[in-house]
């Protein structure tokens, strides 16, 4: 079982991994739906993020309820509340690597805004409004940093370290 | 540029735990504040704990820190500007 022998920041970082995924999945389906893919009707696209993000923080609240009562249920509860330095170092590294990586993603959504504003032909997207690739980009990029975060902080705690 | 020491830390937290009646991780880790999964990090030696920690596993069995802790330096230059 993936949750042996792990504390609850491990287990709840199992929980925000999987609802990353379920939440990139949402989005990703929600802008299928906007109309030709991308939609540059700002109402619809704000929908979209709102709709979103309200999945995100029940999904989330829900998960981490029932994982709290299942280890109160199990007499497992004795780490729900504690946050020691081994959790606080594993963060703190997981948060410095995902934060590069969210830097990297917002020079890229930006360098490609600027290519697309210099360059005639430019091969990536030409359909896509910049403002559309610009707010689309930034929710993508967000998930793609809470992954990395809670994969990274999963990888640090199975290392041990 | 400074250059940071390379060893190896080992620790006797194991024995030490045996020796105070047989005392469980869970029990020092309630102790000392931390989960048992630092405990068990520690005594594996994949995780090196704080001073103040240290310095707490030292007083709970009543030992040097330096009987609790060894460090094995991998070369002899600690630092270097």
């Amino acid at each position: 079982m993936i949750f042996k022998d792990s504390n609850f920041s491990e287990q709840t970082a199992w929980i925000s991994v999987t609802f990353t995924v379920f939440i990139a999945w949402f989005y990703a389906n929600g802008m299928k739906q906007l109309e030709g893919t991308f939609s540059s009707d700002a109402d619809q696209i704000v929908s979209l993020w709102a709709q979103t993000i309200i999945a995100s923080i029940i999904f989330a609240t829900i998960a981490f309820i029932a994982l709290a009562i299942l280890k109160k249920a199990t007499g497992d509860d004795d780490d729900i509340a504690l946050i020691d330095e081994r959790d606080e170092l594993i963060e703190a590294r997981a948060t410095r690597w995902a934060y590069y990586n969210l830097s990297t993603c917002i020079i890229i959504l930006f360098f490609h805004i600027f290519c697309q504003g210099i360059i005639t032909n430019y091969p990536f997207f030409p359909n896509v409004p910049p403002i559309d690739f610009l707010i689309h980009g930034v929710m993508f990029s967000s998930l793609l940093v809470e992954f990395i975060l809670r994969a990274s902080q999963i990888y640090r705690y199975r290392k041990a370290a | 540029m400074s250059k940071q020491a390379k060893g190896v830390i080992s620790n006797q937290l194991r024995k030490k735990r045996f020796e105070k009646d047989e005392m469980t991780q869970q029990e020092l880790a309630k102790a000392l504040g931390v989960t048992r999964q630092t405990i068990a990090a520690i005594e594996a030696g994949k995780y090196s704990p704080s001073l103040e920690v240290a310095f707490c596993l030292s007083d709970i069995f009543e030992t040097a820190l330096d009987e609790l802790f060894q460090w094995q330096a991998n070369n002899s230059k600690i630092s270097k500007e």
